[in-house]
């Protein structure tokens, strides 16, 4: 919903993680875009529902808090004439540009108020055309998969495995595509229905297996990006695991390869201990500031470093990973080292540890 | 039966896991031919039969399938306006003890969370075949057990307040009707653990699931 808003609103706003967008009318100025760290975020303490409300920014500039039931909006670098009387002089040239009338304001947000109705039908039917429109990727995915398999076929091996083995490598990276394929859409899934990350039962899973088919999955990518992967380790524990667990890797391995530097190894290391497995993700490239760290697994966060290193990223793999650890029972670290602040760049390390359950080890075992 | 004779469901010794997988009998119902890996699987031994939408629901409410696996859409919409959903809800309904396999590449849509979590387990379109022979041998040594049927049957009786005693006393008549591989008898132990004529059938329904399963 507030993705429409600011579609159709005419003047600039901020969302919580000090993302700016401008207004069809309004710009954000430079002073905002510049603005850090941005004070304005504060303002998005709680507010009475269907209202409007002005404050003033540390910098001088209006913050216009416009909440509905469904949504809210923070409206940034505006001067609202005759309730922004603070308007220090270094904004004064601004001031002409971004001026605004306080009934113009309450006029749009009354407006919103009564198209809201609208524009959630509007939504819903946008999801429903999302629901379908994935739903025959989906069908044609199945597809290409009964094709892949009707050629595996023909291959020599007792086997699936062997068959695939058996395959020249045009094929094999044909079928290595395809599986990414299946596990980019499980990912899909989760971003759009995060409690999908624990449908089904969990099974026994060798996470050890899980990473190294990943990792065979991306050496193709890895070597177009002039990166190694590498992983080293054992493990032979088999913690109880939903399907969803797969995208966890993906997320990992795809990133570290997606932020590391030309020349760069990307290094699994699997352990086991008396009670986990161990997995640490390590890559060399744009690392983490400490006072990103926190957002880091936030839906949509990017640092500054990761966009610039690398502008097509949507910041959503670290959510998926940190939906599908929680589904799971753990919590995934970061931490950087070796940093050099100079160039930006320093090792980056993921760390988890999948709990064993008890029950695993004896065969069989489930889970509701 | 013999002097020795076993008290207790969970002694009673199965057929072996590959015996099992040749009599599991496993239905399909998806509109989409291409979404499961047909030849595959039966060609690795699975006993599949595919329907596009619901043919016949008395099959599948008496339990003629060990295993059904449901898609959510366009299977049967002249049943009920929530399609799957609504028969998977009637199968745990009439026959709890029923397995059922959540089939949809829908996983992404909030509105179909029951259906996944109502399932005893869930397939995310699209599979492959080594996916689906995880699953379903998964499911065929961990779901198809006595033990695990038994806990439906204690569970459904608990749910009708039978106290403890005549739980363990049925349980006592369950295992020599199962060790002599009667299955009416089965079925009448069962039937004797409620009065409601609706609670009798459902526990008979799990009775036939648990007689074939020692059928030679």
């Amino acid at each position: 919903m507030i993705d429409v808003i600011k579609l159709i609103s005419p003047y600039p706003a901020v969302d919580e993680s000090g993302i700016l967008s401008d207004g069809f009318i309004f710009h954000q100025p430079r002073l905002c875009q510049k603005c850090n760290p941005k004070m304005c975020l504060n303002a998005f303490a709680d507010e009475p529902r269907d209202s409007v409300a002005h404050s003033v920014c540390p910098r001088g500039f209006s913050l216009v808090r416009f909440s509905w039931t469904q949504a809210k909006l923070l409206s940034n670098g505006l001067i609202v004439a005759g309730l922004n009387t603070v308007c220090p002089p270094f904004v004064r040239k601004a001031h002409q540009a971004q001026k605004v009338r306080w009934d113009e304001m309450v006029a749009w947000h009354a407006a919103v108020s009564k198209a809201i109705p609208v524009l959630s039908q509007y939504s819903e039917e946008k999801a429903r055309e999302l629901v379908e429109g994935l739903h025959d990727v989906t069908t044609a995915v199945s597809l290409v998969t009964r094709n892949a398999e009707a050629i595996i076929k023909g291959f020599e091996g007792e086997s699936d495995e062997v068959k695939i083995e058996n395959a020249p490598g045009p094929m094999k990276a044909l079928l290595k595509s395809i599986e990414l394929l299946h596990t980019r859409l499980r990912l899909s899934s989760i971003v759009a229905n995060p409690a999908s990350a624990a449908f089904g039962q969990k099974h026994q899973t060798p996470v050890y297996r899980v990473f190294h088919r990943m990792v065979r999955l991306f050496e193709e990518l890895a070597v177009k990006r002039h990166v190694t992967i590498k992983i080293t380790g054992a493990s032979y524990h088999k913690p109880l695991c939903f399907e969803s667990f797969d995208t966890l890797a993906l997320v990992l391995i795809d990133n570290a390869v997606k932020y590391s530097v030309d020349g760069a190894t990307v290094d699994v290391i699997i352990h086991d201990t008396d009670r986990s497995v161990k997995v640490a993700v390590q890559s060399y490239g744009p690392f983490v500031p400490k006072e990103a760290e926190e957002r880091i697994f936030e839906r949509g966060f990017r640092t500054e470093g990761a966009t610039r290193f690398f502008a097509q990223g949507s910041g959503l793999g670290l959510f998926i990973a940190k939906v599908v650890a929680e589904v799971h029972g753990f919590e995934i670290r970061y931490k950087a080292f070796n940093v050099n602040q100079a160039k930006q760049e320093g090792q980056n390390e993921f760390l988890f540890e999948v709990p064993v359950s008890v029950l695993a080890g004896q065969g069989g075992a489930r889970i509701r | 039966m013999g002097l020795f004779s076993k008290k207790k469901v969970s002694q009673i010794p199965l057929p072996g896991s590959d015996v099992l997988k040749k009599r599991t009998r496993i239905l399909v119902v998806d509109d989409d031919e291409n979404s499961f890996p047909f030849e595959i699987m039966r060609k690795e031994g699975y006993a599949i039969d595919h329907w596009p939408k619901v043919e016949n629901l008395t099959k599948m409410e008496q339990g003629d399938y060990d295993i059904i696996i449901l898609d959510i859409g366009g299977v049967a919409r002249e049943y009920s306006p929530t399609d799957g959903l609504g028969i998977l809800e009637h199968l745990k309904n009439v026959n709890p003890a029923q397995i059922v396999v959540a089939f949809s590449g829908q996983s992404f849509d909030l509105s179909k969370n029951r259906f996944w979590q109502l399932a005893d387990d869930s397939l995310s379109k699209p599979v492959d075949a080594t996916k689906c022979k995880r699953m379903l041998d998964n499911l065929i040594e961990n779901r198809m057990t006595l033990d695990h049927y038994w806990g439906v049957i204690v569970q459904v009786l608990k749910r009708e307040q039978v106290n403890e005693r005549k739980i363990a006393e049925i349980e006592k008549r369950l295992v020599s009707a199962l060790q002599n591989k009667n299955e009416k008898t089965v079925c009448e132990v069962l039937r004797s653990g409620s009065d409601k004529v609706d609670v009798a059938l459902r526990l008979a329904a799990v009775g036939i699931k648990m007689a074939a399963l020692l059928a030679s």
